[in-house]
């Protein structure tokens, strides 16, 4: 199966069969190792890719559902003035995540931020329970996800 | 920005790399084909035809050692002859194709003759007994007979999986001429996987190194030995083969087939004076080692230790053994030993005072060990000793003593009207400690050691092989050897754990990386600053820790320090439990800690508050059982970590140092107190003592005719 789909903002082709994880098309075809695979059930969110505005687990999205969609990963999104805000926000309050769940914190972060501008801690929470975790602390990332939002207000009230 | 900052920073920018991760196309793979029964003889293995580019390995192909060996535990790399649970490996198939493999993983038929599986380990036969420890303080069966009162107490403790993020693997590498081999490995513990390499592939040790994983991630214990068995498939594989070989286990796998942590069953009676203070005490301990008794010695000798948690008592009988059974090896969690030992205790402590009708605090404090009034282990210096100010700092923080008279009162009086509440309310409180190194002998037989150099630009160089469970460690080192050599943290390089560079500095596990090597890198600084006065530039120094002279053991005896420090935490616990649904939801939790002199104090926060999580997750939310003989499958779908909603904000408050006062490791002190507290504050909810975790929920546990 032919399959066009927007990746990270460029217009992309791929034969590939239709059931095949798109977490796996992503790591082999386009060499995209930035979300990363835990579980394969949909759990850990250690795959999660913004999928037609949404943050979607790509382990449980086969390739014939991205059919003419956007898929933004975390390589695309590192490209941007809104990934930057959370890279500081994480830096600047030391938010140390393992490579298998920080792409997928980022992304988190990101989309609940478009939500909820100035989320309160329960929201944070809430939307971090996405990304399972057995070995960091919440209160530091909580500080960076609020320290997140506070660079991205700012922006756009500079802006 | 430091080189801490920029590896978070490739981290969040998605460039961080896992072992599986590493692109080599030319790699080949390895699947593990594996026993069908729990308990057995094999009598045949049934290939399927194999293409030439796979090769199929058995133990009869291991060129050396056949076994790895865990301080005198020995684990077959593949089995032989004998199988001892379902899922031990028994057959590599290596090749290319990973999906090849699998598919002719499927048609390889092991056939064993099948025999009685002990799953049994609370009734154990004898032959199930690995080793056993006992104490024996004073005359137990007088101060029995004479006590006014005697109660007894049943208490479980459940298994555990580690969860890591990064599941099992490894990436063996060959030099261009393939005469050395690279193993770069997440284990804990590199020297154990380098030792098990030239052994099992009988190379001389120059021809190997091990390199940790190119990013940190939390040391758990599920990569302390059992990365040197997955390494040993891998060298296998690569020397078969001659080419690269990576292993990465699905997580599947790894949850159905990794160690976890052992499970417990402990039996307690207690003498008791008139007035509530311990008498006489005798604990009988069953700890479940799986098939393979890794570590049970470490782990009878902590949960013994801390059998009678901070409390004084005059006689006192411990019997703890270690029970194998047909089931994948149980053993070493957060904890080891000591969490299911304080769990049981502090449980009992409450069953305790209240047959005295005394308040927690009150009780605790009476009972508490002194210089006096010896712990287990006899005589223990000041500084490991539990402070009674710790049980007043974790009463003022919570109020405990207010809400825990009011929840009671409240409980009685709804009882008396027979009306549920909109929540039902309770409070625990309990007493933890955590010691840092490995117990008695063991941490003297390690030979840790760490070597610093200082070149002719005034630039120093840390080695060692430790494992960093996070970037702090080694921000921490950098701050620390800049001040004793005296140049700018910046200008301190700190090398990563290569056996082929770093000298060997044990296993990352106890918190032994922030207190024993961590003192041990300092001593090495200080021996470079004592130098630089007689010799030129550069320097090298190595040293090797010793523990220190108070912490004298008696391994017969079972007295002495035991430990290089001991840390102290007060836990309390707040729940509101839904009526209907008997569901908790944690309201609050407060901790006291003495964890001597700290280092990093935001760094020491967070460790406790993941600790926390480990330990919810060990009394609550992981539930893990096996049903003939393995993990059932609806588990592994269900198996839930705590989700950050579902954690509380804890307050945590160190104690005042006073004086010199030793680091202490605090990692595992959240999961030695608070599953205590947690169960003790949702028993004062419901009404009913529960006494095992994981808790269940279900309404008929949480009946008075189920605490019976
Ligand atoms: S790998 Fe996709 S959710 Fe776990
Ligand atoms: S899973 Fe990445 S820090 Fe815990």
């Amino acid at each position: 199966m032919r399959i066009p789909f927007t990746l990270n903002g460029r217009q992309v082709l791929v034969e590939s069969g239709p059931d095949r994880r798109l977490l796996h098309l992503l790591r082999e075809e386009f060499g995209l190792l930035g979300a990363k695979e835990g579980c394969l059930q949909g759990y850990c969110g250690f795959c999660l890719v913004i999928l037609n505005d949404e943050l979607v687990p790509s382990c449980m999205v086969p390739v014939f559902s991205v059919f003419q969609g956007r898929v933004v990963t975390i390589e695309g999104f590192r490209e941007t003035s809104d990934f930057r805000d959370i890279e500081h926000a994480f830096l600047a309050e030391e938010v140390a995540p393992c490579p298998s769940c920080g792409p997928a914190k980022v992304l988190t972060t990101h989309m609940l931020l478009k939500r909820f501008p100035n989320p309160t801690e329960k929201q944070i929470r809430r939307a971090l329970s996405r990304v399972s975790c057995r070995c960091t602390d919440v209160t530091t990332l909580v500080a960076g996800v609020k320290a997140a939002g506070a660079n991205r207000r700012l922006r756009s009230h500079v802006r | 920005m430091n080189r801490e900052a920029e590896e978070v920073r490739s981290i969040l920018q998605g460039r961080g790399l896992r072992i599986g991760d590493i692109p080599d196309r030319e790699a080949c793979f390895v699947t593990v084909v594996r026993s069908p029964v729990s308990r057995g003889v094999i009598e045949g293995i049934g290939m399927p035809e194999l293409p030439p580019r796979v090769r199929a390995l058995t133990a009869a192909d291991i060129p050396g050692t056949k076994e790895l060996t865990v301080f005198g535990v020995s684990v077959p790399i593949l089995a032989e002859g004998r199988v001892r649970y379902k899922g031990e490996p028994v057959l590599l198939l290596a090749g290319p194709d990973e999906t090849e493999l699998e598919e002719l993983a499927e048609k390889v038929a092991i056939t064993c003759r099948e025999e009685e599986p002990f799953l049994n380990f609370t009734d154990p036969a004898e032959e199930q007994i690995a080793c056993s420890r006992t104490v024996n303080r004073g005359k137990v069966d007088e101060a029995m007979a004479g006590a006014a009162r005697r109660v007894t107490g049943e208490y479980a403790t459940g298994t555990q999986e580690h969860y890591t993020p990064e599941t099992q693997a490894v990436y063996a590498r060959w030099n261009r001429d393939r005469t050395r081999l690279t193993l770069l490995s997440p284990s804990s513990w590199p020297f154990h996987v380098h030792e098990t390499l030239a052994n099992c592939l009988r190379l001389p040790r120059k021809a190997l190194a091990v390199e940790s994983a190119p990013a940190p991630e939390t040391c758990l214990d599920g990569k302390l030995w059992y990365s040197s068995l997955v390494a040993a498939h891998a060298g296998l594989a690569a020397a078969a083969l001659g080419k690269n070989i990576k292993i990465r286990y699905s997580r599947e796998e790894d949850f159905f087939f990794s160690p976890k942590r052992s499970p417990a069953h402990l039996r307690y009676t207690a003498g008791l004076d008139a007035t509530g203070r311990l008498q006489a005490m005798d604990v009988q301990i069953l700890v479940n080692t799986g098939a393979y008794p890794v570590f049970a010695r470490e782990t009878l000798d902590r949960a013994a230790a801390a059998a009678l948690g901070g409390y004084h008592c005059p006689a006192v009988r411990v019997r703890a053994s270690a029970v194998t059974t047909n089931l994948p090896p149980l053993g070493p969690f957060a904890g080891m030993g000591s969490a299911m030992s304080l769990f049981a205790m502090e449980l009992f402590a409450d069953k305790l005072r209240k047959e005295t009708d005394r308040d927690p605090v009150s009780w605790k404090k009476e009972n508490l060990a002194s210089p006096r009034r010896r712990l287990i282990i006899g005589e223990t210096p000041r500084s490991s000793l539990p402070d009674p100010a710790l049980l007043d700092l974790a009463h003022r923080m919570s109020d405990f003593n207010r809400k825990h008279a009011a929840f009671e009162l409240a409980r009685k009086r709804g009882a008396e009207k027979d009306e549920a509440p909109e929540s039902l309310r309770g409070i625990g409180l309990a007493l933890g400690s955590q010691v840092s190194g490995f117990f008695g002998a063991g941490e003297a037989s390690l030979g840790t050691t760490v070597r610093v150099s200082l070149d002719m630009d005034g630039k120093a160089r840390i080695c060692s092989s430790a494992v960093p469970g996070s970037h702090a460690l080694h921000r921490i080192w950098r701050r620390l050897a800049g001040e004793s050599l005296g140049i700018p943290p910046e200008e301190i390089e700190i090398a990563g754990a290569d056996t082929s560079t770093g000298p060997d500095t044990g296993p990352a596990v106890f918190s032994r990386n922030i207190t024993i090597v961590t003192r041990t890198m300092q001593d090495a600084c200080e021996l470079i600053k004592k130098k630089r006065f007689r010799s030129p530039l550069p320097l090298t120094a190595a040293k090797r820790y010793r523990l220190p002279r108070s912490a004298g053991w008696n391994d017969q005896e079972f007295t002495g320090g035991g430990c290089a420090a001991t840390a102290w935490a007060a836990a309390v616990v707040e729940v509101r439990v839904d009526p209907l649904t008997f569901l908790p939801e944690i309201a609050g939790v407060w901790l006291a800690v003495d964890a001597g002199t700290v280092l990093d104090e935001k760094e020491a926060r967070r460790a406790m508050e993941t600790g926390i999580s480990q330990a919810f997750g060990w009394a609550l939310f992981e539930r893990m059982t096996f049903r003939r003989g393995r993990v059932p499958r609806d588990q592994f779908l269900g198996y839930r970590l705590p989700p950050a909603r579902d954690l509380p904000n804890p307050e945590i408050a160190f104690l005042e140092a006073g004086g010199k006062r030793p680091v202490k490791g605090i990692g595992e002190l959240a999961m030695n107190s608070l599953p205590a507290a947690f169960v003790g504050a949702l028993s004062q909810a419901v009404g009913v003592d529960i006494r095992n975790i994981p808790v269940s929920l279900r309404e008929e546990d949480l009946t008075p005719e189920a605490a019976r």
